[in-house]
């Protein structure tokens, strides 16, 4: 079908620019039974109806000795315009020497076919060259098509990977008895941090969706811990806290294992996030115990947007806190220190991400 | 007096027409084609412009009357006329009137040939 409709919008229209009515009628016969076909009497009709329907127009027959505009200056006309290298352009002259055919050529004509001209020489040289310039332009737009179809499959499968890597952080959600919003949320709060505010001012957009992706895999090691702990309703014992934290090392550890997330642009941040985000700009975070700027801005702001969401989000060991209250808790330093240019940012767009948690009002988010 | 033309009007109207099919032209469309030829105006601007000296008028009419000419298989004008034709491109007047003088007789027989066509 698409093929059908193709050719039906290719050019299909002979245009003959002669001012004699016996000339055109025998050019006119040669052609009307496989063509449309275009009558001017002189060089300015000729480029009058060449300017409105140039799309249609699959050949130019040219005649030279012409009132008002001869050939030839519709042959710069059409030069200047660029035409000549879309339309194939014959000349049909009665004086066929060398001075008008080395102008001709020159200026770019495809033939030129001197007078009388016989029908069937005529037929053949045009149709050829018609031919020619209709595969051209077919090989030009299936090029065309190949390319923005390669595209689409780039994206499908882009989408696809985002997909599975949201699938699978949300399945290890689940064990922790979370309904899986927690990690969108994540990605959301990330991206608006870094987006919005002077802490994101040196990285890409493309970066920064990276990073906000990646963010979505910050608990992937969680996967490595029992249920019993993960879904413990009471206090940890320092043995079970122990066991907790290893959710960082072995989250990237995990991401590291596999290979195709090893080559995916997300995984460095993945992996950094991953192990980080548990790290605190006093150095009393883990599993390594950075300090200041040794903690990445990323595994920083991922590891704010995990406190917020967590403070007031209810979990099996805590009701839900107000957002006021839980942006209070967070200046005072009670879930660990951060960075204060990371604190000023996180506190102007606040606003802002409290709307992520949509009409509950109250910090209660799930 | 014998004709300008050297066979019989009819004749002479079917080797033209056997002239254009052999070229590629169907039967119909030669038929068409060459009853046009009466009404081209370029013989009659020819003349004018000839009889009022307008030598680049003239030059014009003349060309263009010897494509014609070369376009329908008139072989026998087209000689004369583009005899009539190179004359007038090099400005020379006087040579184009009396080469004019062969012209006409034979564009005369010529028309009277076609209409034997029908």
């Amino acid at each position: 079908m698409e093929e059908k409709s193709k050719s039906l919008n290719e050019a299909d229209t002979v245009l003959i620019i002669e001012d004699n009515a016996v000339n055109a009628a025998l050019l006119a016969d040669i052609f009307d039974r496989d063509y449309r076909i275009a009558e001017a009497r002189n060089g300015r009709l000729g480029l009058e109806i060449l300017n409105r329907e140039q799309p249609r127009i699959c050949a130019v027959l040219l005649d030279v000795v012409m009132p008002e505009m001869d050939g030839i200056e519709v042959l710069y006309k059409l030069k200047e315009k660029g035409i000549l290298s879309q339309i194939p352009v014959f000349l049909i002259t009665g004086d066929p020497s060398n001075t008008v055919m080395r102008e001709a050529y020159g200026l770019g004509v495809m033939d030129v076919i001197g007078k009388p001209v016989i029908p069937f020489i005529v037929k053949r040289r045009v149709e050829t060259v018609i031919e020619l310039f209709r595969v051209r332009h077919r090989l030009e737009n299936s090029v065309v098509r190949q390319q923005s179809e390669i595209e689409r499959q780039a994206e499908r499968i882009a989408e696809l990977n985002w997909g599975m890597i949201e699938a699978l952080a949300t399945a290890i959600e689940f064990r922790s008895g979370e309904s899986g919003t927690h990690v969108r949320r994540i990605h959301d709060i990330t991206e608006l941090i870094l987006k919005r505010s002077a802490l994101g001012k040196d990285y890409s957009d493309e970066e920064i969706r990276q990073i906000a992706l990646a963010s979505i895999m910050h608990d992937v090691g969680k996967i490595a811990v029992s249920d019993t702990i993960l879904n413990k309703p009471g206090r940890l014992t320092p043995e079970e806290y122990e066991i907790m934290k290893t959710h960082t090392t072995q989250g990237a550890r995990l991401l590291q294992k596999i290979p195709q997330m090893r080559k995916h642009e997300a995984f460095r941040y993945a992996y950094d996030i991953a192990l980080h985000h548990h790290e605190r700009w006093d150095g009393r975070g883990y599993p390594e115990g950075l300090k200041g700027s040794e903690i990445s801005v990323p595994a920083q702001v991922v590891a704010l947007a995990d406190v917020y969401d967590a403070l007031v989000s209810r979990r099996v060991y805590k009701d839900a806190y107000g957002f006021d209250k839980a942006v209070e808790m967070i200046r005072n330093g009670e879930c660990g220190a951060f960075n204060p240019e990371l604190l000023a940012a996180f506190e102007s767009v606040e606003p802002q991400i409290r709307e992520l948690y949509g009409d509950s009002g109250d910090g209660e988010a799930e | 007096m014998s004709g300008a033309l050297p066979r019989s009007p009819r004749e002479q109207a079917e080797s033209w027409l056997a002239a254009l099919e052999a070229g590629g032209c169907g039967r119909q469309t030669a038929l068409r084609l060459l009853a046009m030829f009466p009404s081209d105006e370029n013989f009659a601007l020819l003349e004018q412009s000839l009889a009022a000296g307008d030598t680049e008028t003239a030059f014009r009419a003349a060309h263009t009357l010897k494509g014609v000419c070369g376009t329908l298989c008139l072989t026998e004008l087209y000689g004369p006329v583009a005899r009539l034709s190179d004359a007038l491109k090099r400005g020379d007047a006087d040579t184009a009137c009396i080469l004019f003088g062969d012209v006409r007789p034979l564009y005369r027989e010529t028309v009277s040939a076609l209409e034997t066509l029908g």
